[in-house]
């Protein structure tokens, strides 16, 4: 497969990579940072009686083992809603994650504890993630929520949570998005069943796109506000 | 009642006593009913269908009118019969109508009948009260039908009945409900097999066909046709404005009529305004009381997304003459009747003949009299429409068909949940009854299997479905024991044509109607907008409610509600292409063609009426791009297919991005291409060998098949659809509907109703048959090219139509770096 490179971005001193993945490269960290893969969710519809059918979650994984042998982080770190219930760790997946970390016990497995993860935190402790509610990587802040409003404004924050996605003019489908502003970095959801929220930029925000190979900067002027809502006041 | 009358007499009398006489129709299906015969009758609206069918079982009963022993007793009222009569209905809108004709004899006649209406805006008392013991009469919807097969108790319910009544079969055939109406009968037949069926339609172009998968396969023989009153006759007259010349070209709103409209309606005491969408009538509604603010409380709005109340109280207000005019739409097209109507105004093209003639007959709804039918276009060419129809319907013979659905499994699915639901059964058992059906007369076993492959394991993958279990097999009998499947189930039956809506309440609680989910979500608190013909301000969403109050200030939008729009039927575009050609040779005849006159010469001189054996393609270079534009007169649909067959053939030589467009007359192609295309390349591209393949490929392109595939999902129980005013709980299993086909494509390729999506594209969306049969004509006949200056008034419809869909061979990535492009530049 073609590897493309993603888009450089400099952003409070520290060189960052935005991967046409949805995932972000630190190098100076040795880190690979994603979010929300809301892994297992098709086996929770399957619960509920919707037939939808398993797959979603193990080319997940996959795309994360592919980042890893890319990239040989020294780490991993997941913001959150890695799993998307308690109910969604069908014994498949299990075994699945934990192959998957006997591949990659050499490297550190972090995740920051989202919503989602709830209810799944000590099996995923068991299969070898470390967990914790926030983290601090250099002077940034990894969260899984964006902080609200006007707490924090100090601290740089990367945070998921809200699955970013801006519709581009003539385009059916919304396209997953980075949304990057002076203090925060928003990464788009990595898993496949998770959809995306119609963001609106605020004023000084930057969009990144991620299309089938690339990552794009978007100037925000192409986007209609008719087609999203704040999240923010 | 004296019991020295024979029944028959009572009632021949009791239609004395109204200043009736029974029509020889009336009596041949009372005949037919007491000999056990199921028919089918066929007769124009307000004929007097619903008493052919309603005083059989009257008759029947009052042979023998002493109480039995299975009579029941309910609280607070004298014992009645169980349940004799079912009378399903296509509308819930028509239910309350129906009610009071059919009380009417058993109120006079005092019969010891009750009659109750069953449908999904049935209060939860009346719901409770019919879960131990239906009335004599029960007057219900397929949907709600279904649902009360899903009970365990439905065989006590259903076991004494004796008449089956399917009013409006036309509405219902050749639609997922009218499927699912199948599938209920047949296990009806399974419980009560006496019980006649009796069908009411429109007169259809295919009769025997309507009679056969309204019966059944076995009782098909016996089965037979009753001939009713005909249609009277209707006068249409165009409303047109002063000057034709400032009409505009495009557009289906047709606002500037307003005018015009105010005066026909200040002629008579009571009109009806039918609009085609429920948008145009929000509007209409608006500008009309604009124009004569006097008319507020006399001028009232219906249509299907008001709440039943406000929609009811129009209604009664129309049938007691006090409105002036109501603007509505489809959601009155049926059965309702209101003798008070003396003139009905349709706005915009309505798209067929049967249409026109429905909505014409409901005007002076007394027999003898004419129906009387104002017709106001909102573009010019519609007039053309008007001149085809009132062509087609001097030769009155002829009607338009509906086409059955054949072996729709999603419904199959949906249906052998419901029957799990109330009891276990066995595969032959279920085989043997469905294939009784019509529509699955053809169906194989190995189908039959693979649905229930799904039902208990999800599909034939089974590794990829292991927590997914629907029904049950134990002992050789299917069966459900989820209460959350059956909750969900049951919840899911009344959606089989409704799309996503939310409810729209005022903060009092007080509802208003239901909006799509997707419009209200642009919505912003504090944005106003027109519902109901109110403008309102939206203060909060929360579980599934839309919170609004009453706003003094002007709205900044009016909903659009999707689905809005038919395709004009294959008769009117023919008739539409004979005009043309007359046109051609210099002949206009009737009072519209008169009209269009100087617009054709236009067209003529800027480019050509295509004759009888020639169609038109017109090309025009829009600052770098070329765009094409194709004029088969053959209806949306058709040149929907069409444009998706040549937008794939154009982009397979290079990869680029084609925009299209769609109408009634023809489709647009624009295309970025340095090259014009040549006529023989352009004659190419409507080869119609390998039009087939070309079609599938493009298939994916679009977004048809995912809608397809949505509907299916749905109605199969793949996904969960969600409904107004659900409990949050429910919310997360609505995952974003898009997503789902592209997870089947990837994950289980295989899966049946993947396919089923596909076939149903090409077969009811594209209507295959009838797009092959266009190629062909179009091979024989000869291609005119021409390059016009400016835009043909019949090109500008097209051009000025915001373009809808797109076919491409470029990578999302390429798009996109190509917008950012453009923008920098």
């Amino acid at each position: 497969m073609e590897w493309h490179p993603g888009c450089p971005l400099q952003w409070h001193g520290h060189l960052l990579q935005l991967l046409p993945q949805g995932a972000l490269y630190w190098e100076d960290q040795q880190a690979l940072l994603l979010s929300d893969c809301h892994l297992g969710r098709e086996y929770s519809l399957q619960r509920s009686g919707l037939a939808l059918p398993g797959g979603p979650s193990f080319s997940c994984l996959n795309r994360i083992e592919q980042l890893l042998s890319r990239f040989k982080p020294q780490q991993l770190i997941v913001l959150g809603d890695l799993v998307h219930a308690r109910c969604s760790l069908a014994p498949e997946l299990v075994t699945a994650l934990s192959d998957c970390r006997r591949r990659w016990r050499n490297i550190d497995w972090w995740l920051v504890a989202g919503n989602h993860d709830r209810g799944s935190t000590e099996t995923l402790a068991a299969l070898g993630w470390q967990v914790q509610q926030q983290r601090r990587l250099e002077n940034v802040l990894l969260c899984h929520e964006p902080p609200d409003g006007e707490a924090n404004v100090d601290l740089p924050t990367f945070c998921g949570h809200i699955h970013p996605g801006v519709r581009l003019p003539r385009e059916r489908v919304r396209l997953p998005c980075f949304a990057v502003s002076k203090h925060r970095l928003l990464f788009p959801a990595f898993g496949d069943l998770t959809g995306t929220f119609p963001l609106v930029p605020e004023a000084g925000e930057r969009i990144f796109v991620v299309t089938d190979r690339q990552v794009r900067e978007i100037p925000t002027s192409l986007l209609s506000p008719r087609h999203g809502r704040t999240f923010y006041r | 009642m004296t019991s020295s009358q024979t029944p028959n007499r009572i009632v021949d009398q009791w239609f004395q006593i109204h200043g009736w006489k029974p029509f020889q129709f009336q009596r041949s299906s009372w005949n037919s009913y007491q000999t056990g015969t199921d028919f089918l009758l066929h007769s124009s609206t307000g004929s007097g269908k619903t008493y052919a069918a309603w005083m059989g079982p009257i008759r029947q009963f009052l042979h023998n009118p002493q109480p039995q022993a299975n009579w029941i007793r309910r609280r607070g009222q004298p014992t009645a019969p169980p349940l004799t009569v079912l009378w399903i209905t296509p509308l819930r809108a028509l239910s309350a109508d129906t009610a009071t004709a059919l009380r009417l004899p058993i109120d006079e006649l005092q019969l010891p009948w009750t009659l109750d209406i069953r449908t999904g805006d049935s209060s939860s008392a009346a719901r409770s009260r019919q879960r131990k013991h239906l009335p004599t009469a029960l007057i219900t919807t397929p949907e709600s039908l279904t649902i009360l097969l899903s009970y365990p108790e439905s065989f006590q319910h259903f076991h004494h009945l004796k008449a089956i009544v399917v009013d409006e079969w036309h509405e219902l055939m050749g639609t997922k409900r009218g499927t699912q109406t199948e599938l209920a009968l047949a296990r009806l037949s399974r419980i009560a097999p006496a019980a006649v069926r009796m069908g009411l339609s429109a007169t259809l172009a295919n009769q025997q066909q309507a009679l056969h998968y309204l019966v059944g396969n076995r009782r098909q023989a016996e089965a037979k046709l009753i001939r009713g009153a005909k249609a009277r006759p209707i006068q249409i007259r165009s409303i047109l404005p002063p000057k034709i010349e400032s009409f505009p070209w495009a557009g289906h709103l047709g606002l500037s009529m307003v005018q015009p409209v105010v005066e026909t309606i200040q002629q008579c005491q009571t009109s009806l305004v039918f609009t085609n969408t429920r948008n145009q009538a929000e509007r209409w509604y608006q500008e009309l009381l604009k124009k004569r603010p006097d008319w507020a409380g006399r001028l009232a709005l219906h249509h299907g997304s008001l709440d039943r109340q406000t929609r009811s109280w129009v209604e009664n207000a129309m049938r007691e003459g006090k409105l002036l005019a109501t603007v509505c739409t489809s959601s009155l097209d049926l059965g309702v009747d209101f003798p008070t109507v003396e003139q009905v105004i349709q706005i915009g093209s309505p798209k067929g003949v049967a249409r026109l003639i429905q909505r014409a007959g409901k005007s002076e709804h007394r027999p003898g009299l004419s129906s009387r039918l104002g017709f106001v276009p909102t573009n010019v060419l519609e007039l053309l429409e008007l001149a085809s129809a009132r062509k087609i319907l001097r030769n009155a013979s002829r009607m338009e068909a509906r086409v059955p659905i054949q072996n729709p499994l999603d419904c199959l699915a949906q249906h052998a949940v419901t029957l799990a639901l109330a009891n276990p059964y066995s595969f032959r058992e279920f085989a043997e009854e469905v294939r009784d059906c019509a529509s699955y007369r053809d169906l194989q076993d190995e189908q039959l299997k693979w649905i229930f492959q799904y039902l208990i394991h999800g599909g034939e993958s089974l590794s990829a479905y292991p927590e997914f279990h629907k029904v049950e097999h134990r002992d050789g009998h299917f069966q459900v024991t989820n209460r959350q499947t059956a909750r969900l189930h049951r919840m899911s039956i009344g959606t089989i044509s409704s799309d996503m809506g939310i409810e729209v309440k005022y903060l009092t609680g007080k509802r208003v109607g239901v909006i799509e989910e997707r419009y209200v979500s642009r919505l912003k608190p504090g944005e106003r907008f027109q519902f109901a013909g109110r403008s309102l301000e939206l203060v909060r969403i929360r579980e599934g409610t839309a919170y609004v109050r009453r706003s003094r200030y002007q709205p900044t939008s009016v909903p659009v509600w999707a689905g809005g729009r038919m395709p004009l039927s294959s008769e009117l575009s023919a008739g539409i292409r004979g005009l043309l050609a007359e046109a051609s040779a210099g002949e206009f005849s009737g009072p519209e063609m008169k009209q269009l006159q100087t617009l054709l010469e236009l067209q003529q001189n800027r480019s050509c009426l295509p004759t009888a054996d020639q169609w038109l393609v017109e090309t025009y270079r829009d600052r770098k791009k070329w765009q094409y534009v194709f004029f088969p007169f053959d209806g949306r649909m058709v040149h929907e297919g069409l444009a998706a067959v040549v937008a794939q053939r154009m982009s397979k030589s290079r990869p680029q991005t084609i925009s299209l467009a769609v109408n009634d007359f023809g489709f647009l192609l624009e295309t970025n291409e340095p090259r014009l295309l040549s006529a023989d390349q352009l004659a190419n591209l409507f080869d119609s060998t390998g039009a087939a393949e070309a079609i599938e490929a493009s298939l994916n392109a679009t977004e048809m098949a995912k809608r397809q595939f949505r509907e299916i999902a749905r109605i199969a129980g793949l996904i969960h659809p969600g409904y107004p005013g659900q409990p949050k709980r429910a919310r997360h299993l609505q995952a974003a509907s898009n997503m789902f086909f592209e997870v089947f494509e990837t994950y289980d390729a295989q899966n049946r109703f993947l396919q089923q999506a596909r076939d149903e594209v090409l077969e009811r969306q594209l209507e295959w048959s009838r797009l092959l049969r266009t190629l062909q004509r179009l091979q024989n006949s000869t291609m005119v090219l021409r390059q016009p200056e400016k835009y043909t008034p019949l090109a500008f419809p097209l051009v000025v139509e915001r373009l809808r869909d797109r076919v491409s061979s470029e990578s999302l990535d390429e798009r996109v770096r190509k917008l950012i492009e453009r923008m920098a530049s």
